[in-house]
């Protein structure tokens, strides 16, 4: 192995992470702001849920499940128009936060939307007897009761999205992936192509550390 | 007090057959009593229960509390009516993230108390009526069954609601905790003149509780008697529930031993194939009801 060519490769990695954490970064928190309500929604909408409305949720749902049934490498080639629209540029690491906001969002919605249904409904019948409204319901019950496995699908999300952020290449976007097949891969680098992998790994694994922690910290339905 | 007028709750099978949980029930349940509902499982009991504050809103009829229909009111009229109905599951339905002290404290967020220090008082008076007062920081996960439902009951308690509406409120319970859980219905109905309203299957519970009794078969109201009928030596109840009532217990016969004459017989009620009998209208209790609970609700909570 060949450690001259890592020092030269390090302002190189250096850029790399940087755009993967800026990718991961900006689309992750978009994503569960965005996605958290519209999971809730898919939930309270569902024609057996809290507040039936099953014409409009046959349509918000069969537009989650197209945005998510695109493969992220063709929905960011699909939606170049509406990039360019947003962040004024089609190429580079603005440009690839676009697709992965647009697709993190119906996948981080599915995701808290099977949070809630597997809370049960025991507590939300309660609340419904005690008199609450639909929003009291969400915001002292139900995002309570969720919070542990939403953390837990925010770690899921996000590590999900690390991977397909690699596919940024395509346009240019950069990010620590993209360096291990520009470098790694096409350029025989293999030294570049270790020291990606397992930077990856590295986050990946600091990530999901932090996810199941922060998940069990809020966790209280086992005594500690 | 609660005046339920042929009251019929009718949900579809699986097949779209519709099935009436409850068939024109009429019931008086009289201000300051407890009246208990017993039957068995899928006898419409835990629906009826459910259609006094239109957790399930009935097909037909009409739910008086006082002088207020509730079959009548809007959404927000019926939000601001429950609050004066308090109710109890046998699955105790807290919020898991949540301390005690939170979770009493909802019932009086949800009834619109702002004032968070009168709120504070207001979970600490609930909590001393049942006897918790040195857990308030601790989550339902670290109490016992038993303590379990007496936060339930706080909760339900807090907003000092006029009726307890309560669901199989023992069925989870051992025996003991039973008893306990029991006195302290009884002493809230006799200290605040709370009318309570109990269904159940155990037969114990209803005797110890209960003031009136209305015997529940297939959606329909078979029997009703008073609990003070039941020591009466010529009472003669029609239903087995009511048989079951005045005897000593369960009595099963062994082979080569003489019964004892005394008990109750289930041999003598054909109670193994009750089941033929009575096609269950229904999930009965705390068993996960999906989210179908909602489907048939109040024109949601909008």
């Amino acid at each position: 192995m060949s450690f001259e060519i890592l020092r030269d490769r390090l302002p190189e990695i250096n850029q790399a992470m940087l755009e993967t954490f800026a990718m991961i970064g900006v689309a992750i928190p978009l994503a569960v702001l965005l996605g958290t309500p519209l999971g809730i929604w898919l939930w309270s909408h569902a024609p057996a849920g809290l507040n039936p409305t099953p014409r409009s949720h046959a349509v918000v749902s069969a537009v989650v499940n197209m945005v998510r049934s695109f493969p992220f490498l063709i929905l960011l080639i699909a939606i170049i128009p509406f990039t360019r629209l947003i962040v004024g540029t089609s190429v580079g690491t603005a440009a690839v936060i676009v697709p992965l906001t647009i697709n993190a969002i119906p996948y981080f919605a599915r995701l808290v939307e099977q949070n809630i249904t597997q809370l049960g409904t025991g507590a939300v019948e309660a609340s419904r007897a005690m008199g609450a409204t639909r929003w009291q319901i969400i915001g002292n019950v139900l995002l309570v009761d969720a919070r542990p496995a939403i953390i837990g699908s925010i770690t899921i999300t996000t590590v999900s999205f690390i991977s397909y952020s690699a596919m940024s290449g395509l346009v240019g976007g950069g990010g620590i992936g993209d360096l291990a097949i520009r470098y790694g891969y096409y350029r025989y680098e293999t030294e570049t192509m270790v020291v990606a992998c397992v930077l990856m790994v590295i986050l990946v694994t600091v990530v999901q550390y932090g996810g199941t922690r922060a998940a069990r910290w809020t966790d209280k339905r086992v005594s500690a | 007090m609660i005046s339920l007028r042929h009251v019929s709750t009718t949900f579809a099978d699986r097949n779209k057959k519709p099935i009436a949980a409850v068939d024109d029930v009429s019931l008086e349940i009289a201000a300051g009593s407890i009246q208990g509902i017993i039957g068995f499982s899928g006898a419409g009991k835990s629906t009826l229960l459910r259609n006094i504050n239109l957790l399930e809103r009935p097909t037909s009829g009409q739910v008086w509390i006082g002088n207020t229909e509730i079959t009548e009111l809007n959404a927000e009229d019926l939000r601001q009516a429950r609050h004066q109905i308090g109710m109890i599951f046998q699955g105790f339905n807290l919020v898991n993230n949540l301390t005690v002290l939170q979770n009493v404290e909802l019932s009086l967020k949800f009834a619109g108390v702002k004032d968070r220090q009168d709120r504070r008082r207001r979970v600490a008076e609930a909590l001393e009526i049942v006897d918790i007062t040195d857990k308030t920081q601790n989550y339902p996960a670290q109490l016992s069954g038993g303590q379990k439902q007496r936060v339930a009951i706080a909760r339900a308690l807090a907003t000092k609601p006029q009726v307890l509406l309560c669901d199989e409120p023992t069925s989870a319970l051992d025996p003991f905790t039973t008893a306990s859980v029991l006195q302290y219905l009884a002493d809230i109905n006799t200290e605040f003149g709370i009318t309570v309203v109990v269904v159940t299957h155990e037969m114990e519970v209803i005797k110890a509780l209960a003031d009136n009794i209305a015997v529940m078969e297939a959606g329909s109201v078979v029997e009703q008697f008073q609990a003070s009928d039941l020591r009466r030596a010529a009472f003669s109840p029609r239903t087995s529930i009511g048989r079951y009532l005045v005897s000593d217990g369960i009595s099963v016969r062994r082979a080569g031993q003489p019964g004892t004459g005394e008990g109750f017989d289930p041999a003598a009620e054909s109670f193994h194939d009750y089941d033929q009998k009575f096609e269950p209208a229904r999930h009965d209790t705390a068993e996960p009801r999906g989210h179908k609970i909602f489907a048939a609700v109040e024109g949601g909570l909008r």
